[in-house]
């Protein structure tokens, strides 16, 4: 191999990229999504404002229970919607009163809470049970209910320690999230968190970054794919051998389709970046919908202090994960005779995507779930079709080591060749057949050929 | 320089679909391979321009085997390509690019051959719609033969020193036509190696010398043209006369190719064969409108060898 084999894959790569961006097609797609993301988290939080305004229709709350001390601790001042609902507490008889009140009463402006303890530490019912009530009749809703049910739940601990004799500082430290992290010390003295499973904010995070990866992955790939074939009906790629070799055309196409993403990903990303400074201005730094989920994520401390060399990898299979998948989507549009077949001709490439996506997606589930994984694990982490979906988001969460991050790498990194000099070898054979698509036998006898061909025309040429 | 194909051997399974062909060309002017649909042109020339894998044989350039990257060579396919929803413009700077070809020498380029060509219009338009900034073109807007000179253009753009030409005037009107012979005839001038295939034997026979005829992927026959043709010697006779001359014909056992209106093409032994038939014409006293000697044309060589072989 020398630097003429890659000659013309920057030229290649700039037009594609250029040309791509420049269609009516590709600027439409990008302002529409772009505005979309732009302005729903504005119109998000502005539905969810006037939900929020809108007054419970609650405004008496009765408490009762077997066990009044912690029954009466409930009955205290609430916040936010309900700071205005006054708390009340009754006697047993007097919540059975009521419930028959409620019966017929139109006007009843009030609900009932019967709060059950049991403390016996052996019984199948042990802990808090809150019951309600509220009259069918009445202007109260069943939403009313509930909103204040979860309100209820949610302060629950607040309530409970209220009273306690602590003071501000001591309340906030007890109600702090805990995570209690299990790590390895290694010979050399670096530490690994040991993977004990996802819990449910990491799941949502690996499970969001699969989504916006595969995504990707596959917008690349059917564009490197549909790229191929319009090339190859319109018999500009017989044209554009003379100058250049197939290696290099593949790869500029292969790099250009992942500058498209990239660039794509930043608008939506810019975008959303914008959306929420537009949330906050328009809020005046109140809450929002996505700017909690984003508190969530940071205060639920799942992202562990990260090395750049960590950063590298993760990166590093990005790229060759796209690297990998751009080049059987290559092969998969050079297998197309005609435009109207390439989606058949993309099976190939849909079929790898989805082995890698749905391994992953198993072992998420079987991870959080909180099962052995074992080897499952190093198949998952080596693949090359399921290492990118995975591997960097590991990486970053802290969830696997820097080294099973690399050998990963390494291994993509050598799959990706190894398929880059596969396809190009038989991409030129392919390149002039017209018929029906070609089938993964086919494509293997070619390559086989191919490679007796080449032998005896460097023999031909040593002589 | 010199072009020189070696024993050049190329199967497709059991099937040999170039075998053992060698042709050289030792100077600028334009060779021709001729062949009926499926001889092995295009796999051939395919081949020279390093696109597809060969079994056996060489291809050389002044010695050396013909790398594309490293000739400046032009190549216009018989499967005419252009991106259909790019403009001109940029799919041509691209073509040039890749062949080396800095930017502004491009655009220089670009401009000669489009007036040369006259599709200024479609590179360069003028007209504004609505005092909106002009449109340019795509190739899917253009005729066919539009495009035909569009992808000339972009053969040409490097100033190549070996051009491929793969039934360059196919599908062409006679006014384009001859405008593409203009730019051969240039081409010639400037000594620049061509390679052309073609159907159109009147094409060939204006201008190239030198021929290879391909049959199933053989070499049915090579050389000079002008030396083949002197090889068969003057044996087609066209005749027309004011009068019946069949039972000529049959006195003399002469085998007529074809009779139309506008005489006998009549096959002879040889000159002295010709005279004497003439010279019994002029004895009977029927007045000859037209008396024809000739060499067979390249139609009728072509015919005749490939339909031989054929049988």
């Amino acid at each position: 191999m020398n630097k003429e084999m890659f000659f013309g894959w920057k030229e290649v790569c700039a037009f594609s990229y250029i040309q791509t961006m420049k269609s009516k097609a590709m600027k439409a797609m990008l302002v529409i999504i772009c505005l979309l993301i732009l302005f729903a988290l504005p119109v998000v939080t502005l539905i969810q404002s006037g939900h929020e305004e809108e007054k419970t229709n609650i405004n008496t709350v009765y408490i009762s229970g077997n066990d009044e001390k912690i029954a009466r601790k409930f009955v205290t001042s609430y916040s936010g919607n309900y700071e205005n609902v006054q708390a009340e507490w009754i006697s047993q008889t007097e919540m059975e009163e009521k419930k028959t009140a409620l019966e017929n009463d139109k006007n009843a402006d009030y609900v009932l809470i019967d709060i059950k303890c049991e403390s016996n530490m052996d019984s199948e019912d042990y802990g808090l049970e809150f019951e309600s009530f509220y009259g069918a009749e009445s202007e109260i809703t069943k939403t009313d209910l509930q909103n204040f049910s979860e309100y209820l739940l949610g302060e629950k601990e607040r309530f409970l320690l209220s009273n306690s004799g602590l003071d501000e500082t001591e309340m906030a430290n007890l109600l702090r999230k805990n995570q209690f992290q299990i790590q390895t010390v290694n010979a050399d003295g670096t530490m690994n968190r040991v993977n004990e499973g996802l819990n449910q904010m990491e799941y949502a995070v690996v499970y969001a970054y699969l989504m916006v990866i595969m995504f990707a992955v596959i917008i690349a790939g059917s564009k490197v794919a549909e790229l191929i074939v319009t090339e190859k009906t319109s018999k500009v790629m017989e044209y554009l051998l003379t100058s250049i070799k197939a290696l290099a055309l593949m790869f500029g196409k292969v790099i250009s389709t992942l500058l498209i993403v990239l660039t794509v990903m930043a608008a939506f990303a810019l975008s959303f970046l914008g959306s929420l400074v537009l949330n906050y201005v328009m809020t005046g730094g109140e809450n929002g919908f996505w700017p909690q989920i984003l508190r969530d994520v940071k205060d639920a401390g799942i992202i562990q202090a990260f090395s750049p060399m960590q950063i590298l990898v993760a990166v590093g299979i990005v790229f060759l994960g796209f690297l990998f998948y751009g080049f059987i989507a290559g092969l998969a549009g050079a297998t197309v005779g005609k435009v109207e077949e390439l989606s058949e001709g993309l099976k190939l490439f849909t079929f790898a995507v989805i082995i890698g996506a749905y391994l992953v997606i198993a072992y998420i589930i079987y991870a959080s779930a909180g099962g052995e994984t074992g080897m499952f694990s190093y198949l998952v982490y080596y693949l090359p079709f399921s290492s990118v979906f995975l591997v960097p988001i590991y990486l970053i969460l802290g969830k696997i080591s820097l080294q099973t991050g690399i050998i990963s790498m390494v291994i993509l990194a050598v799959s990706t060749l190894l398929v880059w000099f596969f396809v190009t070898k038989v991409f030129e054979s392919v390149l002039y057949h017209n018929g029906s698509v070609v089938k993964l036998k086919e494509i293997l006898e070619i390559y086989r050929n191919n490679k007796r061909e080449r032998k005896s025309t460097e023999v031909n040429h040593e002589k | 320089m010199a072009l020189e194909v070696k024993e050049l051997v190329k199967k497709y399974g059991d099937r040999t679909v170039v075998n053992h062909l060698s042709f050289r060309m030792d100077h600028p002017g334009v060779y021709a391979l001729l062949g009926t649909n499926g001889a092995g042109k295009t796999t051939t020339l395919r081949i020279m321009l390093g696109m597809l894998a060969y079994d056996s044989g060489e291809v050389l350039w002044n010695g050396k085997n013909l790398d594309p990257l490293k000739v400046n060579l032009g190549y216009l396919a018989e499967e005419r390509g252009l991106y259909p929803k790019y403009t001109l413009m940029d799919q041509l700077l691209y073509f040039a690019k890749l062949k080396h070809v800095p930017r502004e020498e491009a655009k220089k380029r670009i401009r000669y051959w489009a007036e040369r060509l006259e599709v200024e219009e479609y590179i360069y338009p003028e007209t504004k719609v609505k005092g909106r900034k002009p449109k340019e073109k795509t190739a899917d807007q253009l005729s066919k033969g539009n495009q035909q000179k569009i992808q000339l253009m972009a053969a040409l753009l490097s100033e190549p020193e070996l051009v491929v030409l793969d039934e360059p005037l196919s599908g062409l009107d006679p006014v384009n036509s001859d405008r593409f012979k203009s730019i051969i005839r240039e081409l010639m001038e400037k000594e620049v190696y061509l390679i052309m295939s073609s159907h159109q034997m009147e094409t060939i026979e204006e201008f190239c010398s030198d021929i290879t005829i391909l049959n199933r992927g053989n070499a049915v026959l090579q050389g000079d043209l002008n030396q083949i043709k002197k090889s068969y010697g003057r044996v087609n006779m066209m005749v027309k006369c004011d009068g019946n001359i069949e039972p000529l014909i049959a006195q003399f056992g002469l085998n007529v190719i074809k009779k139309t209106p506008d005489g006998y093409h009549i096959r002879v032994t040889g000159e002295e064969q010709a005279m004497a038939f003439l010279q019994a014409m002029v004895q009977a006293k029927i007045p000859v409108i037209r008396f024809e000697l000739r060499e067979p044309s390249l139609h009728e060589i072509f015919v005749e060898k490939v339909g031989t072989v054929n049988e």
